[in-house]
């Protein structure tokens, strides 16, 4: 029979403290824990996507009350719908990403809170001194196929796409905004993801094709 | 033709009308499906270009409590319980004088002595429940503790006595009670051996 402390501490690790054996889970298996209400595993996740969310909503934002407003909505909306996400429809990353960009979108636009251009306003703030682990390394080298790809794109179809994922505008606003017609956003929208698709195919960046 | 919406909607530029017209159309259109899978890989990619940031180390704690309003209860309620339980036990057991009343209030759990081995059984309002157990001595080889609610005249299994603290299985309802009985470690649908113990919530 164990004693006091025995208890004690395993129920403390049922409250969610890091767990180190989930670190070795896939990110499947991690939404699959989710789904059945175990938090240690929404924090695991939060571990691994929490960085790239918090960026990505800081850039959309440009608040960071407002970013950590957004992270904190989508990790919720993970924590409530994980039963509903189905691998054959693409990576557990790809679904928490759009979750967290869904809330970060919905935000600026009740903040009527947008960026000018988005483009020029790439803040070159790494954190300095951060230790060069496996995982930054890792994160800088995806940074740098992406921002490559971005960059062979025809630079209308990347206005487009980057004035509609990072400014928050619909497709409605960045036709008005643009000048051109609804029909011609949509088609330079639709034209810049499949040819970034492409080049990210072609620099081996992971592409999860169902 | 809501086709042509699918890039807007992986790039989340759509207002709401427009959205859901899409998402209705989803539902019935797998082609759209397959092709929206595949823009919204490249739609993501677009996270991966930004700087990194450093979030505050807050953030991890709000990710994780927001949580805290849509756990299961059964998830939840019961580590917290029996953490309570753990506190006031080792308390008790540290002290080791005074005797708790029977039907007290604890932090809004009710406390009944058992009688037969000594133990307490907490019961929060919602029927959560766990039993502290002291001196119980190891179960004879093959068997086990388990322990049954007992209510309207009929036993359920709600567990096992393998700790000093067991949470069982299913709540207590008001006036039921709880026993434990000594049986194959395999387990028994009804109480067949020597009873141990039993509680009454009355």
């Amino acid at each position: 029979m164990s004693n006091v402390t025995d208890f004690v501490r395993g129920d403390t690790r049922a409250q969610g403290s890091p767990r180190n054996d989930l670190g070795h889970l896939s990110d499947e298996a991690l939404l699959a824990l989710v789904s059945r209400g175990d938090d240690a595993a929404l924090g695991q996740l939060y571990d691994r996507y929490g960085r790239i969310a918090y960026g990505l909503a800081l850039r959309i934002v440009r608040d960071r009350a407002l970013a950590e407003d957004a992270v904190q909505e989508g990790f919720l909306a993970v924590w409530r719908s994980a039963g509903t996400f189905r691998a054959e429809h693409g990576k557990p990353s790809t679904w928490i990403l759009t979750l967290v960009h869904r809330r970060a979108v919905d935000l600026v636009r009740r903040e009527e809170r947008r960026r000018a251009d988005p483009i020029d306003e790439v803040a070159q703030h790494d954190p300095a001194g951060s230790e060069a682990t496996d995982e930054e390394a890792w994160l800088r080298a995806q940074r740098q196929v992406v921002q490559e790809a971005l960059r062979k794109l025809p630079p209308d179809q990347r206005e487009a796409i980057e004035l509609a994922y990072y400014g928050g505008f619909t497709q409605s606003e960045l036709a008005e905004r643009l000048g051109q017609p609804l029909g011609t956003i949509k088609s330079r929208m639709f034209a810049g993801l499949r040819r970034l698709r492409e080049l990210l195919a072609e620099a081996g960046l992971e592409v999860d094709a169902p | 033709m809501a086709h042509d919406l699918a890039a807007a909607f992986a790039l989340d530029a759509l207002d709401d009308d427009e959205a859901d017209e899409f998402e209705q159309h989803l539902a019935i259109c797998p082609d759209c499906e397959d092709e929206l899978a595949r823009l919204r890989v490249a739609a993501v990619a677009l996270a991966f270009a930004g700087e990194l940031a450093v979030p505050p180390p807050r953030l991890r704690e709000r990710v994780l409590d927001v949580g805290a309003p849509v756990i299961p209860l059964r998830r939840r309620r019961r580590p917290q319980l029996v953490a309570a339980v753990a506190v006031v036990a080792a308390a008790v057991i540290a002290i080791a004088v005074r005797p708790w009343d029977d039907g007290g209030s604890l932090g809004g759990m009710k406390r009944f002595t058992a009688q037969g081995a000594r133990a307490t059984l907490l019961v929060d309002r919602s029927g959560e429940a766990v039993l502290a157990v002291r001196r119980l001595p190891p179960p004879p080889a093959g068997k086990a503790y388990e322990i049954w609610v007992i209510a309207g005249g009929k036993a359920t299994p709600a567990g096992w006595v393998r700790s000093s603290f067991a949470p069982l299985a299913r709540p207590v309802p008001p006036g039921a009670s709880v026993a434990v009985s000594i049986e194959p470690a395999a387990g028994s649908p009804q109480p067949t051996g020597a009873l141990v113990l039993r509680a009454e919530t009355t």
